[in-house]
């Protein structure tokens, strides 16, 4: 037990020990391109808390949030639908593969070429990508329902509708889940990388930006944004897979058992 | 009532064909409890999933009230081995019992009241509420045996059910499902690797041959009912038939006739074709 | 079988590029952003034979090989540090934990200004986002060896160090060569990132060019080239992993 304790005290001020690390080592810094920790809060607070936040960090969430909302309502119908359908899936297997080797930026200036450099590229490519790894994981999960649930369901005759609802997507959410967890980092990276390339606000421009204007402190702020963005979705996801999850972890734990 | 004619099933084709059942044949009357048991690996769960309907014959009929089997026949409900992989996981135990009777269609009281009788009957009243996982694995195969028994099957086919269970608890649940086909009248069909458990539970015991498989014999099981754990297994006739049963499995080459000391009614039926 | 499955994909394919072929020709695709595919790949085909193409061809696999190795040359023994120990583990979670999510283009600007725009910015770059699945993948590979076999081992006296050789490394194998899969294209994206958004000599930079100067069949032709890039790198690593893994896995189920 006391272990135990041991190990959770570690855990939790390890991060706390290299933060004051941090600090320490760069509280008095002249140095242009790694200002002091000190500097970075306070530039954080007077940036984001609140006078960039309507300007920029609004428009880049939303756009995050619509692209992947979309993604999600595309992928996850169309991935049951694939991975339900053997043949169909097998004959666009090929395709779906070509699409997905092609990495994400590339797609950029396809996007630029085709709507321009407004809200509506950045979300088609927010979607475009995403919709991968969701329709991707849903097929595998649908396959991979375990045979003696769908052997249950037969052997009571269970209708197709119910079988699809009740059996089919309930089984499948793990790997559905798994997916939509990757589509959201690929999300937050192509909000990122799109503002970076095209556009006028947003966090990634605006992190851009003031590097090309030598602006290092407020650079700074907008990566540790950044981060914390990255951070807070990851946890918030988390949360909510565990939540909706709550059988899925359990049972598997006592079938280790 | 079920009949399983001339049953051949092999997988797969040409040269690389595995015949699993060769020609097994052998009939059950209604309210009869058959026990079907074999060596390992001889195909009692093949055999079980073509008598259901999960599985296509590729040889012979399976008949079931006259008409043929090609899928899971209306009166048939089914017990699998693995309960923790045929329980939906996400469903609780209640909503799992009263999963197939959607199709029913039989109304909202109705189900409810069939459900919370077939969790009674397995002493499960309790439980409704909770998900298969946070139940042990007796509790567990308890409600797929619920399952069941809401249904409102005529014949109840179970896969090796208890195989996965500690002894102690295998002989809680013999006893619920004897009991159970003495309060609802269920035909029952059991397969099982367990010679004691089959002849404990039988009317008749079929036995199977290695593969590919066929009937070696069908025993008449004749012990006074109700069965008891104890005592029951400590008859003389109990013993003689185990042995026999086990010698049929174990050594077919070294099979004698029971002799006439055991008693009336022991007979030999279906010869090896 | 076989034949029946690559018959129908190789129809879908044809029936898909033809639908787009036509819907461009009948014009309800613009021809100024969906050119006709035959141009694309009529594009690409002109450009193979033009050796800028292949310089950028080489720039990408350069920083992508380069960061990927970094990544494997960090992450690997940091790995095995940390799911070999349990204080260190317990020190680098919450780390870790908060490192990762940070989207490693967040670090492009700093990466130029520190490293400038040249090949260390790309090579670090690809190698900060690369570097997570590998040391996701060792670590949870070193804790899911089977604690029974530890035990073995340790009661036979076996040395640490030879226990890690023979029985850790091997066990934990299946779980780095899928962190080092989804590394792979995580380097890739990274190059291809640097070279779009810092401008860096790659096929990244070559499709940006195309696209500024409007020649957009040469875009697409890149792009194509850029995805059939990504194809034959999974396929390599793919093949490697099956290889690799296939004498493992059949260690494995020896010790199972």
């Amino acid at each position: 037990m006391k272990r135990r304790h041991l190990f959770l005290a570690v855990e939790v001020l390890s991060p706390l020990v290299v933060l004051g690390a941090w600090w320490a080592v760069s509280a008095g810094s002249t140095d242009p391109f790694f200002p002091s920790l000190a500097k970075i809060i306070d530039q954080f607070g007077q940036t984001w808390l609140f006078s960039r936040f309507d300007s920029d960090v609004v428009p880049s969430l939303a756009r995050m949030f619509a692209g992947y909302a979309i993604a999600a309502g595309v992928g996850i119908p169309l991935g049951v639908a694939l991975g339900l359908a053997r043949r169909l899936h097998e004959a666009v297997a090929p395709l779906l593969e070509f699409a997905r080797a092609i990495p994400p930026p590339a797609l950029i200036p396809f996007g630029i070429v085709v709507l321009g450099v407004g809200d509506a590229m950045k979300i088609f490519i927010i979607v475009a990508v995403c919709v991968f790894p969701i329709v991707l994981n849903a097929i595998d999960g649908v396959r991979s329902v375990d045979p003696e649930l769908m052997d249950a369901g037969r052997a009571y005759q269970v209708g197709r509708r119910d079988r699809l609802v009740h059996v089919v997507l309930p089984a499948s959410m793990p790997q559905i889940f798994a997916g939509l967890r990757t589509a959201l980092s690929l999300a937050l990276i192509l909000m990122v990388i799109s503002e970076m390339v095209a556009s006028t606000n947003g966090i990634g421009y605006f992190v851009l930006q003031s590097q090309r204007t030598f602006a290092i402190t407020e650079m700074w702020s907008g990566i540790l944004l950044l981060g914390i963005l990255g951070y807070v979705l990851n946890l918030a996801f988390g949360l909510v897979e565990r939540r909706v999850l709550r059988w899925h972890r359990a049972a598997r734990g006592v079938a280790t058992n | 009532m079920l009949e399983a004619r001339s049953i051949a099933k092999t997988y797969g084709s040409g040269p690389s064909a595995v015949p699993a059942i060769a020609d097994i044949s052998f009939t059950v009357g209604q309210g009869e409890f058959v026990c079907i048991v074999g060596p390992s690996g001889c195909g009692k769960t093949t055999l079980l999933r073509c008598l259901s309907g999960l599985l296509p014959v590729t040889g012979g009929d399976v008949i079931f009230d006259g008409k043929r089997v090609d899928k899971t026949p209306d009166n048939m409900a089914v017990v699998f081995q693995d309960y923790s992989r045929s329980l939906f996981p996400w469903m609780t135990v209640f909503a799992n019992v009263t999963f197939p009777l959607r199709r029913k269609r039989l109304g909202k009281k109705q189900t409810r009241e069939l459900a919370e009788n077939a969790l009674h009957a397995v002493g499960l009243s309790d439980s409704g509420d909770r998900y298969p996982w946070q139940l042990s694995g007796g509790m567990q195969q308890r409600v797929a045996i619920a399952r069941a028994l809401a249904y409102e099957p005529e014949v109840l086919l179970m896969d090796e059910p208890f195989a996965a269970l500690d002894a102690q608890t295998r002989a809680d649940l013999e006893d619920l499902t004897l009991r159970l086909r003495q309060d609802f009248g269920v035909t029952i069909i059991f397969v099982t690797h367990d010679i004691d458990e089959a002849v404990f539970l039988a009317d008749r015991v079929v036995a199977l041959t290695q593969r590919p498989t066929s009937v070696l014999e069908i025993v008449d099981v004749d012990l006074p009912s109700p069965r008891d754990q104890l005592a029951t297994k400590e008859l003389p006739a109990f013993i003689k038939l185990r042995s026999h049963v086990y010698r049929l499995i174990r050594r077919p080459d070294a099979v004698e006739s029971i002799s006439d000391s055991v008693a009336d009614s022991v007979s030999m039926a279906a010869p090896i074709t | 079988m076989h034949a029946r499955r690559l018959t129908y994909q190789a129809m879908t394919v044809l029936v898909v590029v033809g639908v787009l072929e036509l819907l461009t020709i009948s014009g309800v695709f613009s021809a100024k952003s969906f050119p006709r595919i035959t141009d694309d790949v009529g594009e690409l085909a002109s450009v193979l034979r033009d050796r800028v193409f292949w310089q950028g061809v080489g720039e990408t696999l350069r920083g992508w090989a380069l960061g990927l190795g970094l990544a494997t040359l960090v992450a690997l023994p940091l790995g095995l540090l940390i799911g070999m120990n349990q204080w260190i583990r317990s020190a680098t979670t919450a780390i870790i934990e908060f490192l990762r999510p940070i989207p490693s283009v967040a670090l492009i600007p700093l990466a130029v200004l520190v490293l400038g725009t040249g090949l260390q910015s790309k090579v670090f770059l690809t190698a900060f986002a690369a570097m997570w699945p590998i040391l996701i993948g060792t670590v949870y590979g070193v804790r899911d060896v089977d604690p029974v076999v530890l035990d073995t081992a340790r009661s036979f006296h076996i040395r640490r160090s030879d226990q890690l050789r023979t029985i850790l490394l091997p066990g934990a194998l299946p779980y780095v060569a899928t962190g080092f899969r989804v590394a792979s294209a995580t380097a890739l994206i990274l190059a291809v990132t640097a070279e779009l958004v810092i401008g860096m000599p790659g096929l990244g930079q070559q499709i940006t060019l195309a696209q500024a100067s409007n020649q957009v069949p040469l875009m697409y032709g890149l792009i194509i080239a850029t995805g059939v890039l990504g194809l034959l790198i999974n396929m390599v690593i793919v093949r490697a992993e099956r290889h690799v893994l296939r004498w493992h896995s059949s260690y494995r189920k020896v010790t199972t």
